[in-house]
């Protein structure tokens, strides 16, 4: 079992639904966003070719923070999802150096959406129901309690919105597709093998789980 | 070429800064230190002067210590670096292992060494440690391979001799000042060795990296000159390698030594050198852009 | 659901007759105009005076508008409102036009806090294509409105019955809400004509209003209740439903009789008034003419650049600017807070990345922001997607962006005689500020 995602470039309208969705999802604080939205142009007028990449972790397969971590406290599960257990986070920061493809945040004393007039009902329910430890370092873990939920109740992540990540359930392109890279039927090992989806700097040898459709 | 405005992260050459900026300022002073500290106690050990151990082991541990606990977001989980087993693959985690061992052997060899006789097993155990101590950072650096300036083998080689020739310097001023155990014209002698070695293997470090690669030519463009090339000249090589070479060199001709305030003035140009190299190879530090070049 | 075809403003066709000039917008000298920047205009006053000002304007209502920043040029907007001796508006937060010229906003709810009907009703023109079931999903409040927030139904009915229009407002509600009628122009109620939603005299409110209109639609077993369990109503679409247009025997004019017909009459009045248009443009055929711009900055003059404002994925007009989370967006975003620049006109201009460069135009207003460089764009255009404001009510918004439209010249001059559209693009000049 290994959880991967498939983005397929040539859907993606890059409204930016994914990044907000996940931050709307896990009640991020003001500047930290776990997805990001890649803008850059590559040609001269009038022969240019805008490109826009939706990123977020990849949870590679060799993932180098693992390696890395200290304490342990950045884990691989067995379904492949890497994810940080923030009791253990001392807060050194080496998995978000060592990250070549820089989607780590570290989460420190972050201000509240609006200063001087405390907390919102909305920050406040996020304290509750997704709270961020201080002074350690956060990513996106491919929503894994709404798998990990969906799973109990006997939901299939990646075909299960309750059982999917938020981000992949949100875009209006359905640019998205999640699922088990290990299982050759799945759409994504589909989607892989068929439009030749390829990963972003093999070359760092993480072997990342999350592909792209590009041309 | 390089990132400059929010939306240009991982689309252009984007610098490190979780270790140099803000809070990462004590990253870098915390290396220095404990490299400092601990080449310091090797080379005064190794000439038999407590004093400089001492101020060694105090460096280390508590600047060293000090700014890298401060540093920590969960400074209080710090034990967690050594018990869990996370020194199977973190060189953070060894490096911790190696500190904490060469700061405990460092300690009891100094007050063997001070009031009864230290066995020189003792010693020379204390100062593979220290050595390590000096090194781990280096390597904790070189396993990063996003950073192309970075992920070279040439990294630990840099920051030992880095760490031995500060070592040098701080023996030294205490043998000037303070006197003690030791030979001030030898140390003095190994230091101008250590000069040399410093200068040869920051050239072949840039040049090798110069040519690894576009992230790497980036990087070494910006310490030579870009933004980091006033710490890089004025420091790396006016301050830490042109002036104090050219001393050597006049005293070597004319035959002179330099007078005691004057050699501690060229031993801080020296450690600042030390310190400005260090922040040229951590503020120089950039990741390759995310998306695909399309030609 | 909705009718084709139907919009909001005055129906196309027919055209009414060319009549006026004695409106304050001048739309009725215009048939074909649905609306024009009337009365924001620089020249506004001017014309008014030479129509002999058969009454001025005593008092204006805005809905969930913000005149002074989307209106057209803000000068002109902000000239305007000052003279009126009254306004009022709904809106959700302060925004330009309420903390300078309105003296009594009343606070509409939040669109969670909202039971809106109408939030089901789309657009003709955008409504989704493609075999998916149709859906019916009427705006259902989540949470109660805070303070003294109310409904948009509730404050429209409470003001009706206040200012004495009670009847022909419920009359409006019940023609538009059971399709009878869904058109601009509206028509007294038959005697005796059944009411399926609301009588004339009745004083019910939002939430019985659209208890009624969704039992009329979906039967009495699916009242507002019902919704409120289930959030929506979705059945199968038909093709006939979603490709309408395939299936409607309708004529699509290729030559325009009608500005033949209707040019001298329009150019009668209007010259009269002051109005000195392009009347060529009158013609049956469709043709093209150069835009105004190239006639107030002409080729080979400084105004070298053609300023524009294209939208953005980010954006829909300006309360997006609002939003904590989109402005996090944009502010990661190349294109949404800055101004574009081809990359070597820019560098024929000295100007680099990141600088704060001025933009002005022949008239010599101007604006500033910073500049993108760029090679998405031609060379000779810059573009910015026109947010920029100053109210201390949208402080997520303050200063975020340009305000395109302080560029654009607003006058008869820059309307078009025959739609009343305003001319958006501008030429202008480009510096380092």
């Amino acid at each position: 079992m290994r959880y991967g995602m498939v983005i397929d470039l040539k859907k993606c309208v890059g409204c930016y639904a994914c990044v907000i969705k996940c931050k709307q999802e896990h009640f991020l604080p003001p500047g930290m966003t776990w997805a990001k939205l890649l803008m850059s142009e590559t040609g001269v007028y009038p022969k240019i070719t805008k490109q826009v990449y939706p990123v977020l972790c990849n949870h590679c397969d060799d993932p180098v923070c693992v390696k890395v971590c200290p304490t342990r406290a950045t884990q691989q599960r067995e379904d492949g999802i890497v994810w940080v257990d923030e009791k253990k986070c001392v807060g050194c920061r080496y998995c978000l150096v060592a990250c070549p493809y820089q989607v780590r945040s570290f989460h420190n004393n972050t201000k509240e959406y609006f200063p001087k007039q405390g907390s919102t009902p909305f920050e406040e329910l996020g304290k509750q129901l997704y709270p961020l430890e201080n002074g350690v370092v956060v990513k996106c873990t491919f929503c894994r309690e709404r798998i990990d939920e969906g799973l109990r109740k006997g939901l299939k992540p990646g075909v299960d919105v309750d059982a999917t990540p938020a981000c992949v359930n949100i875009c209006p392109a359905k640019a998205r597709t999640f699922g088990d890279l290990d299982d050759p039927d799945s759409e994504v090992s589909q989607l892989v093998r068929e439009k030749r989806a390829a990963q972003l700097h093999p070359e760092y040898g993480t072997e990342p789980c999350v592909y792209y459709v590009i041309a | 070429m390089i990132q400059t405005r929010s939306y240009e992260f991982m689309v252009k050459y984007t610098p490190q800064r979780e270790w140099i900026e803000k809070r990462g300022i004590f990253m870098w002073l915390a290396m220095f230190s404990i490299e400092l500290g601990a080449g310091a106690f090797v080379v005064s050990s190794i000439v038999g002067n407590t004093l400089g151990m001492l101020i060694g082991w105090l460096l280390c541990a508590l600047l060293g210590g000090g700014f890298h606990l401060y540093y920590l977001g969960k400074p209080f989980r710090f034990w967690r670096m050594v018990f869990s087993s996370g020194w199977q693959s973190s060189w953070i985690s060894r490096g911790l292992i190696f500190v904490s061992l060469f700061l405990g052997l460092g300690l009891i060899h100094i007050a063997l060494a001070q009031w009864a006789s230290s066995p020189t097993a003792l010693m020379i155990v204390a100062d593979i440690f220290a050595v390590l101590t000096v090194i781990y950072v280096g390597f904790v650096m070189a396993s990063v391979n996003g950073i192309a300036l970075w992920n070279t083998p040439l990294l630990p080689v840099l920051y030992l001799i880095l760490g031995i020739w500060g070592g040098l310097g701080i023996t030294l001023v205490v043998l000037n000042i303070a006197g003690g155990t030791g030979n001030p014209s030898l140390v003095e002698e190994w230091s101008r060795i250590f000069l040399i070695a410093f200068a040869f293997i920051v050239l072949v470090y840039l040049l090798t990296i110069r040519y690894q690669g576009s992230a790497g030519k980036a990087s070494v463009q910006t310490i030579v000159a870009g933004k980091i090339a006033p710490f890089f000249w004025a420091g790396v090589v006016l301050l830490g390698t042109v002036v104090p070479a050219g001393v050597a060199l006049a005293t070597w001709l004319g035959d002179w030594s330099i007078p005691t305030a004057f050699l501690i003035v060229l031993i801080v140009f020296e450690l600042l050198g030390d310190l400005a190299l260090r922040y040229s190879i951590l503020k120089a530090g950039l990741y390759a852009p995310l998306l695909p070049s399309i030609k | 659901m909705l009718t084709p075809g139907v919009w909001f403003t005055k129906s196309p066709w027919p055209p009414p007759e060319v009549s006026g000039p004695g409106l304050l917008n001048f739309i009725d000298i215009f048939p074909h105009a649905g609306r024009n920047p009337y009365p924001y205009c620089e020249d506004w006053e001017e014309i008014w005076t030479n129509v002999g000002r058969p009454y001025e304007p005593q008092a204006l209502g805005l809905y969930g508008a913000n005149t002074v920043m989307s209106a057209g040029n803000p000068t002109a907007a902000e000239a305007f409102l000052k003279k009126l001796p009254f306004a009022f508006s709904l809106n959700t937060v302060h925004n330009e036009t309420t903390e300078g010229f309105v003296d009594i906003v009343l606070p509409e709810c939040h669109f969670l806090e909202n039971l809106d009907l109408s939030a089901a009703q789309g657009f003709f023109f955008n409504y989704p294509i493609g075999m998916e079931r149709w859906n019916f999903h009427p705006g259902i409040p989540v949470v109660a409105p805070k303070f003294e927030r109310r409904s948009t139904l509730d404050i429209f009915l409470d003001l009706s019955d206040r200012v004495g229009t009670a009847v022909p407002y419920r009359n409006f509600l019940e023609n538009w809400f059971s399709t009878k009628h869904m058109k601009w122009e509206q028509v007294a109620a038959k005697p005796g004509e059944k009411r399926e939603i609301i009588g004339p005299d009745e004083n019910i409110r939002n939430f019985q209003f659209t208890d009624r209109a969704l039992q009329y639609y979906f039967g009495k077993d699916r009242g507002l209740s019902w919704f409120i369990d289930h959030g929506y109503i979705g059945w199968d679409k038909k093709p006939e439903e979603c490709y309408w247009r395939y299936f409607v025997d309708a004529r699509v004019p290729v030559y325009y009789e009608i500005n033949e017909h209707d040019k001298e009459p329009v150019k009668e009045r209007a010259e009269k008034i002051g109005m000195h248009m392009e009347w060529d443009q009158y013609t049956p055929l469709i043709s093209y003419f150069e835009s105004v711009m190239y006639k107030d900055a002409p080729e080979g003059s400084e105004f070298d650049l053609v300023a524009v404002s294209p939208r953005h994925s980010l954006h829909t007009q300006r309360f997006s600017a609002e939003n904590l989370w989109v402005d996090e967006m944009s502010l990661n975003n190349p294109y949404a807070y800055n101004i574009v620049i081809h990359a070597e006109t820019a560098k024929a201009k000295g100007i680099k990345e990141g600088d704060v460069i001025c933009l002005e135009n022949f008239r010599g207003n101007k604006i500033k922001g910073k500049a993108h460089l760029s090679q998405l764009i031609h060379r000779q255009a810059v573009a910015m997607i026109g947010l920029g404001g100053w109210a201390e009510g949208r402080p997520i918004a303050k200063g975020k962006g340009t305000n395109f439209n302080v560029l654009l010249p607003a006058d008869h001059r820059h309307v078009d005689p025959i739609c009343g559209s305003f001319e958006i693009n501008v030429k202008v000049k480009a510096y380092k500020a």
